[in-house]
């Protein structure tokens, strides 16, 4: 798994990758409930009650746009978050919320 | 009229004693209850999920006053989410049947309206059973 | 004039930040008279082990040291391994202290790991990102007891000097919890892994029962390189934080778990219930 490099991504597409899924929804939730968590896939998969097949492939997803970071801790890949990134990210997605007019709104 | 058995199967899985119909003013009471626990489930929902500013900007476009209203909710949820919206309806649902002790189950298919009308049953019953 | 009284307990905090200058090289608690207990706080870059059974407020006064740290200008870091540690946050509220609110500000962190991620990070790599990022000159670890499970025995005592004196060589005032079943006997032994001789102070947090009501105890046992208050205080768990009171003068054999009165006072009580009738 990698941090790619890629083209800035608009709010919108930042947001559907976000809420991708019920487990990226879930992932989301525990690492902004408990920004300080560093923990193997198998730890966090474990923390919201899935397996970690379940939950690999959205972490990466969630590695792939920044919102987490890996590093490595003697044999162990480790993941957390990132908080400046994250920070930019929900910026860029508040941004995009402003323009959108939602239902019923005058 | 409603016809009561002598026992009642709970949506949190128990075997209970039949509740006793509430008065109006209890009934007020539970409505306010479980109105009140909706709207700051939502809040930390959105906010653990998507930061404070953005629950600033959907506060501001009036989302948390039409948490009480599935429809309404769901309906705005999706002008701003599109598939998003099931993502944050199920976040809302999972933290609050943990507040109110209902299991929850990733599984099952998900109703939104219905996952509400179930929370507000148990927490009905609860204020019978006090 | 008279100079002011000192407030009691943890209300008495701005009191005490302006003694912090005049105390010299202490790290303060915030907590006033454990603060006199200690005769001005921590030595610098000591680590303090607080021991107690589960419920004793031990998360209670790390956490308070670590919030009236951060209040003094000096960062901290709470390692924890529990599973839940929202639950921290949470807790922390209940007596005031913003936690989140100080992480925002760069000042604080919460770290939850698992124990042999800690384990595994021999070379500190586990913590050296929020090191960088906090600069933090005090640290809590809830708790060395979690260590005990993902080792051996004999290798506990290894692990925890280990972690120890990585957190000495970073000039880091730490406070290790540890989770002792019970505290007995006048020995300083509160592990039974020998830990008690790799830290610099101990201080022992211990329930009591007493005239059929559960109190709380604290004392401290050891401290090297300063004088201490060895007496047993009484201390509460208050809205605001820990707060000590006095000394239990009136009773002996707290820490052994039997406690009674000392024989003047029993005396005193035969002689104030003879009065009473005589009259």
């Amino acid at each position: 798994m990698f941090r790619g490099e890629q083209a800035e991504m608009s709010g919108s597409e930042i947001l559907s990758t976000l809420l991708g899924s019920e487990v990226r929804g879930d992932l989301l939730v525990l690492f902004h409930r408990n920004p300080g968590l560093i923990d193997t896939v198998d730890g966090v998969a474990r923390r919201i009650g899935r397996t970690t097949v379940a939950v690999i492939s959205e972490v990466r997803e969630l590695l792939e746009l920044g919102v987490l970071r890996q590093k490595r801790i003697g044999a162990f890949e480790v993941v957390s978050l990132d908080r400046a990134k994250d920070r930019e990210l929900l910026e860029s997605v508040a941004n995009h919320l402003k323009t959108v007019r939602i239902s019923g709104e005058k | 009229m409603r016809v009561r058995d002598s026992s009642w199967t709970s949506p949190r899985g128990n075997v209970e004693s039949v509740p006793r119909p509430l008065s109006s003013d209890q009934r007020f009471a539970a409505e306010n209850a479980f109105s009140s626990v909706l709207v700051s489930t939502v809040r930390e929902a959105v906010g653990d999920a998507l930061g404070r500013n953005v629950l600033e900007i959907l506060t501001s476009k009036g989302l948390l006053d039409a948490s009480n209203d599935s429809k309404e909710f769901d309906s705005k949820l999706q002008s701003l989410f599109g598939n998003g919206a099931a993502v944050l309806e199920r976040i809302v649902v999972k933290d609050l049947n943990r507040k109110l002790g209902i299991p929850y189950d990733s599984e099952a298919s998900f109703d939104y309206e219905k996952s509400l009308e179930t929370a507000k049953e148990v927490c009905f019953v609860e204020s019978r059973l006090k | 004039m008279t100079a002011p009284r000192p407030k009691a307990g943890a209300s008495g905090f701005d009191q005490l930040f302006s003694s912090k200058v005049e105390g010299g090289l202490r790290v303060k608690t915030g907590i006033v008279e454990l603060d006199e207990m200690l005769r001005g706080g921590f030595m610098p870059g000591d680590a303090v082990m607080v021991a107690g059974s589960a419920g004793s407020g031990k998360t209670t006064l790390g956490l308070q040291y670590l919030f009236n740290g951060v209040r003094l200008g000096e960062p901290g870091i709470y390692v924890t391994f529990e599973e839940l540690p929202d639950q921290i946050y949470r807790d922390a509220n209940n007596f005031g202290w913003n936690l989140r609110k100080m992480e925002e500000e760069g000042k604080f962190r919460v770290i939850c790991t698992s124990p042999s991620l800690m384990l595994e990070s021999g070379d500190g790599s586990l913590l050296e990102d929020v090191f960088r990022e906090v600069q933090p000159q005090r640290l809590v670890i809830d708790s060395l007891s979690h260590l005990e499970m993902f080792v051996k025995k004999d290798d506990m005592r290894m692990e925890a000097y280990r972690m120890i004196s990585y957190l000495k060589t970073r000039g880091i005032s730490s406070i290790q919890l540890w989770e002792s079943p019970q505290i007995s006997g006048g020995s300083f032994s509160v592990t039974d892994v020998g830990l008690s001789f790799l830290v610099d102070c101990i201080v022992a947090l211990k329930p009591v029962e007493i005239e059929s009501s559960m109190r709380k105890a604290l004392v401290i046992l050891k401290m090297r390189g300063s004088d201490h208050d060895k007496r047993l205080r009484e201390f509460e768990i208050t809205p605001a934080g820990i707060k000590i009171e006095s000394a239990f003068t009136n009773y002996e054999g707290i820490i052994s778990g039997s406690p009674r009165k000392v024989a003047s006072e029993k005396f005193m009580e035969m002689f104030r219930g003879a009065s009473e009738k005589r009259k």
